[in-house]
């Protein structure tokens, strides 16, 4: 029984299909297809299915939901359970009375995508897709409009549901009120859709953990999420749910849509929170309410803030490292013994931080690379939230990390004699190792450390973001630097969930911001069905759970 | 903006012109893309997206919905006409019509100097009377299945083949007719719509039980019972470690491992409790058992039950719960302390069909159904939305029926009746009011018009025809679209459904009247964040 751990993966919202497609890309781009089977138990995540033609499919476990025209290439259905394309004459109604409308042309499909379909066009079902030359270098950054246009992931038929009510990217009906998303929640035949498929997934999982909820934060689909997490805490109650509100870049927007865009997130924040089990957002600003703040630097990063296609490939790894420490094939751990800890005294919100790629220079070993680490450790990548393990005025309750990559032949070096009294040096495993370095630097801090030795895949769509001081299988070069002709192949990350009180930091700041709004000057709320009562139960609620990180309450 | 109007008193009403032009010609923009479908000699419209994707339609409804439309005044048009859908479920193609030629007739009268205010009085003045007359119209029906069986007809031969329809009607009639009770309409959603992509449409069946999208995951459960007790039920099943681990630090391993058990322990007697009862009905008999429950049931309760010959069938749809209990009797628990017989339903055949991947499981020969299932069948996706779509509208069209306990004669027919009418009226009522009055009927002429050129013939000869025989014997006539001819509906069954006609009046007469009084009512309608 303890085969079966499936988890349901939603993803609401263009920005989360954005950080969705680059996280599967990764996942598919570490399967292994001959020899030693990988770290990770793929059945957790994906499924295995029977197609039309009786092959056997390998897709996503995975429900997705984005706005009319978004899709641009991908078609609803998928390919897989293809079934012969119909034509005009096989609509059953007299030839001369059928008006074919087809959609205005596309844009060309980019370079990525033609070599992929030529790739693949031999192997239709799971399988090895022949894929992309390995050592063409593309540069996307002009071509990806929309996420679709370098998934390499093929879909289920049930995968993907498109909203018809409003239009992607529409400046006459925009969806960008919350409300607007619980409204659409309410109409039945979305409603219908939506919580059908999540059953039929749900029910073909002999003993599923629960789901990964990845939404847009800032606009309806913080609504979308709020009900539909209300609906899995009701139907699937004894399912653990991992929510990733997401802020997708700011981009150039006016003030009043800066507003709207924070009282969103307040919103779902608030609401989300209470029926999940932990809720962990993430975005690549270091503030975010109104104006963003910097963006966040990595040492070893040199990524373009603005851009999706950039900032989620990040997020993706971030999350594809913390969630391995319930996806190993040799692993018993569960969703739950993640976030069930953490949200204990109503703390249910945490943040998270990345190490991308895990500094680790050529040639070294993980015992001198700790040992001899200097400043921070990792990079937050939740807005407002910065804890430092050094500051002994900061409270780090609880954090759960993940270090991939590190094989163990480079746990550590040769002995030497002088570092005998050194208590790492007992350490057998890389899990071991990084577990004694967060007892020395924390300060009461419980840490849970899973370490695995699968890198993360960053090889093409995944962004070039890595310097060139980053090795192909993402070591720190010490002099010369990468051939800008060559893709990364890997690279070893590390990333943690932490429950710390710079959270409350966070959740107030998100309150004094969105409070001092006065709501009665954004109608768009009032006429979407948002009292002004509510509003501001909502308000002391966000309130109520920022005060969850008093210390007070530790007692 | 603010500027010029201050100087210029007559930009106000220049700029009110203007809006009303923008509303007319946005009207006419979506009354000329939607005017094609109309009746059963409409367009059929095959949708195909970038990526190859495809819809088949030809409901005003549903084309709305997939149109990408940005500009206001036809978003107004198309939520009307949304709203009309929800109400009755028909008369979408007619309503967005209407509105369109009522702004184009208004607009002759606007360009001769009538104030728009004093065309929508005699609007207002018309729908009293158009409704009047449509009321007279009233044929009142029985809850018969033939008559039932032409309105379905009608509605559903405009969205599918005539084949197909006439095979649609039946199973529609027949799904409301077998669970409604003393006459009143029914509650639609305790019919279950489920699809297969099977087959072809024409193999569409009414099943008189439930047919639900899932099956045993036990590869010895058995796949066909007869005479079987239901057992409808929400109760977890399944063994989850999150309940142990809600406390977090455990003393020792052993205190974890006891808990664990405790909770394996908790669920397997659920289990047992649900055998016992079978065990004490079935044993011996001929009789067999089958739970379907809407929580989990994991592995290990799988294999308790297939032990015992017992179907299980887990996370079954919340709806179902309430439709099952009305098919097979019982009712739905939610704990299975204190079980007997008297919760369980009954069906006399129970068994799983497999398709590809998909199962479904079918629960038949139920004593007394009062809920069922239509089985829609079409070889691919598009197809399927299709029909069900078809479907949901023969279905509306019959429970209107029973709820107004009347059909009016269709093919045109109200609109000839009525425009005459008007145009008598016009004639008692004094001032320029009349003005509106006249335009109001010969807005209506649009739908037998439309019939007529969408089924190839001339729409001038059409409509004297049909005025001359009306006048002549005094009876409803409609368009025989194939003939170009003219038709008694009676007596070639085609019936419209009171309600979505009135609903058509009503409505249309509200939005174009607010659509020519307009200026600035479109602006402040928009979305308030711009800017
Ligand atoms: N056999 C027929 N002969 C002539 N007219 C018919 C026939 N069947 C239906 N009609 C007419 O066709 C019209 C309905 O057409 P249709 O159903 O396409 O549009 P609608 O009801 O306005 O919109 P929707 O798309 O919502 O159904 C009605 O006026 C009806 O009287
Ligand atoms: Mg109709």
């Amino acid at each position: 029984m303890a085969a079966s751990r499936e988890i349901l993966t939603l993803q609401l919202g263009h920005y989360s299909n954005f950080v969705g497609s680059h996280w599967w890309n990764i996942q598919e781009a570490g399967f292994s297809y001959s020899g030693k089977p990988s770290d990770v138990d793929h059945d957790i995540l994906f499924r295995e299915g029977i197609n039309f033609k009786n092959e056997v499919t390998f897709t996503p476990r995975l429900l997705l939901v984005d706005l009319k025209g978004s899709l641009q290439h991908l078609r609803i259905e998928g390919e897989l359970y293809d079934v012969p394309a119909p034509d005009v004459n096989e609509a059953p109604w007299p030839a001369e009375k059928v008006q074919v409308e087809v959609a205005p042309e596309q844009p060309e499909k980019n370079e990525f995508l033609r070599d992929i379909e030529a790739g693949s066009s031999s192997s239709a079902a799971g399988g090895d897709t022949g894929g992309p030359v390995p050592t063409k270098v593309y540069n996307l950054e002009n071509d990806i409009k929309t996420w679709s246009d370098f998934l390499v992931s093929r879909f289920h038929p049930r995968t993907v549901l498109v909203s018809n009510e409003y239009q992607h990217n529409s400046s006459e009906q925009p969806f960008d009120i919350y409300n607007y998303g619980v409204s659409l929640f309410k109409n039945p035949d979305f409603e219908e859709d939506l919580t059908d498929r999540i059953r039929n997934y749900i029910e073909e999982c002999n003993n599923a953990q629960g789901f990964h909820l990845l939404f847009d934060g800032t606009d309806g689909f913080g609504g979308v999420a709020s009900s539909l997490a209300e609906h899995l805490a009701d139907e699937y109650h004894n399912k653990s749910v991992l929510a990733l509100p997401l802020i997708s870049p700011i981009g150039d927007i006016t003030p009043i849509q800066e507003c709207v865009r924070t009282m969103n997130f307040a919103l779902c924040m608030q609401k989300v929170a209470e029926s999940v089990s932990l809720s962990v957002p993430l975005g690549l600003d270091s503030l975010n309410w109104r104006a963003a703040g910097p963006p966040r630097v990595f040492p070893h990063l040199d990524y373009n803030s603005n851009l999706p296609y950039h900032t989620s490939a990040i997020l993706a790894a971030a999350i594809d490292t913390f969630s391995l420490r319930y996806r190993l094939r040799s692993g018993t751990e569960r969703l739950s013994d993640l976030v069930d800890p953490m949200r204990r005294h109503g703390r249910s919100v945490a943040c998270c931080s990345v190490g991308l790629p895990f500094g680790i220079r050529e040639g070294d070993n993980l015992l001198n690379t700790l040992e001899k680490w200097e400043g921070p450790f990792w990079t937050s990548i939740t807005p407002h939230c910065n804890p430092d393990m050094e500051d002994i005025n900061q409270r780090i309750w609880m954090q759960s990390v993940v270090l991939r990559g590190i094989p163990q032949s480079r746990l550590r070096g040769v002995l030497s004699p002088e570092s005998n009294a050194n208590p790492e040096l007992s350490c057998n495993s890389a899990t071991e190792l990084l577990q004694a370095y967060l007892t020395f630097t924390t300060n009461g801090t419980y840490s849970h450390v899973t370490s695995c030795e699968a890198p993360c895949k960053v090889k093409p769509p995944f962004p070039r973001i890595f310097k060139e001081s980053v090795a192909l299988n993402g070591d720190i070069l010490s002099h010369g630097s990468r051939s800008n002709l060559l893709n990364m192949n890997e690279t070893p990350v590390v990333s943690s969930i932490t429950s710390c009180d710079s959270v409350k930091d966070m959740l107030r700041s998100l309150h004094t911001e969105t409070a001092r709004l006065n709501i009665r000057r954004f109608p768009a709320y009032a006429k979407a069905g948002l009292e002004v009562d509510e509003f501001e139960e909502n308000m002391e609620s966000l309130y109520a759970l920022s005060e969850n990180y008093e210390e007070k309450y530790e007692l | 903006m603010a500027a010029i109007s201050l100087l210029n008193p007559k930009a106000e009403f220049a700029r009110a012109a203007q809006a009303l032009a923008v509303n007319i010609s946005a009207a006419k923009g979506i009354h000329d893309v939607m005017k094609t479908n109309l009746g059963p000699k409409g367009t059929m419209k095959m949708l195909v997206s970038g990526a190859g994707d495809i819809k088949i339609t030809k409901d005003g409804n549903v084309l709305l919905h997939e149109m990408q439309i940005q500009h206001p005044t036809a978003s107004l048009i198309a939520r009307a006409s949304t709203a009309q859908d929800d109400m009755t479920g028909d008369g979408t193609t007619s309503t967005v019509l209407l509105i369109g030629e009522l702004l184009k007739q208004a607009d002759l009268f606007i360009a001769e100097g009538l104030h728009p205010r004093i065309l929508t009085e005699g609007f207002e003045q018309a729908r009293k009377k158009a409704v009047e007359v449509l009321d007279s119209m009233k044929i009142p029906t029985e809850a018969k299945r033939e008559s039932l069986i032409d309105v379905a007809k009608t509605s559903l031969a405009t969205k599918v083949h005539p084949k197909l329809a006439a095979v649609l009607a039946g199973v529609c009639v027949d799904a409301i007719l077998a669970i409604r009770q003393d006459k009143k309409p029914v509650d639609l959603h305790m019919i279950e719509m489920m699809e297969m992509q099977h087959k072809t449409e024409m193999e569409t069946t009414l099943i008189k039980g439930l047919v639900m999208d899932h099956g045993a995951r036990h590869p010895d459960m058995p796949k066909r019972v007869e005479n079987a007790y239901i057992l409808t039920c929400n109760v977890s099943m399944e063994y989850e470690k999150s309940e142990v681990n809600s406390g977090f630090f455990y003393k020792s391993a052993e205190e974890r491992e006891k808990l664990v058990l405790a909770e394996r322990e908790f669920i397997e007697n659920r289990v047992k409790k649900i055998i016992e009862l079978k065990k004490k009905l079935c044993d011996g008999t001929d009789k067999t058992f089958v739970v379907i429950n809407q929580k989990g049931i994991d592995p290990m309760s799988l294999d308790m039950l297939a032990k015992e010959g017992i179907i299980g069938l887990r996370r079954a749809k919340r709806r179902n719960m309430e439709r099952l209990a009305l098919a097979c009797g019982g009712m739905a628990v939610n704990s299975v302390d204190d079980l007997d017989e008297s919760c369980l339903g009954y069906a006399g055949l129970v068994y799983e069909h497999v398709l590809g991947e998909n199962k479904y499981t079918f629960v038949e020969e139920c004593k007394f159904p009062q809920s069922v299932t239509i089985l829609t069948k079409a070889p691919n996706k598009h197809t399927l939305v299709q029909v069900k779509d078809a479907i949901r509208d023969g279905l509306r069209a019959v429970n209107n029926t029973l709820l107004d306990e009347c059909v009016v004669p269709g093919a045109g027919a109200t609109e000839i009746a009525t425009h005459r009418e008007l145009m008598k009226y016009k004639e008692t009522v004094k001032g320029k009011a009349r003005l509106g009055i006249q335009a109001f009927a010969e807005a209506l002429l649009v739908i037998p018009k439309t019939l007529a050129v969408n089924s190839g013939f001339d729409s001038q000869d059409t409509i004297v025809k049909l005025q001359e025989e009306a006048i002549a014997t005094g009876e409803a006539v409609g368009l025989d679209i194939n003939s170009g001819e003219v038709l008694k509906p009676a007596e070639a069954g085609i019936y419209d459904n009171f309600i979505v006609k009135k609903q058509i009046i009503n409505s249309c007469t509200v939005i174009a009247s607010n659509l020519l009084l307009v200026d600035e009512i479109m602006r402040a309608g928009m979305s308030s964040l711009k800017g």
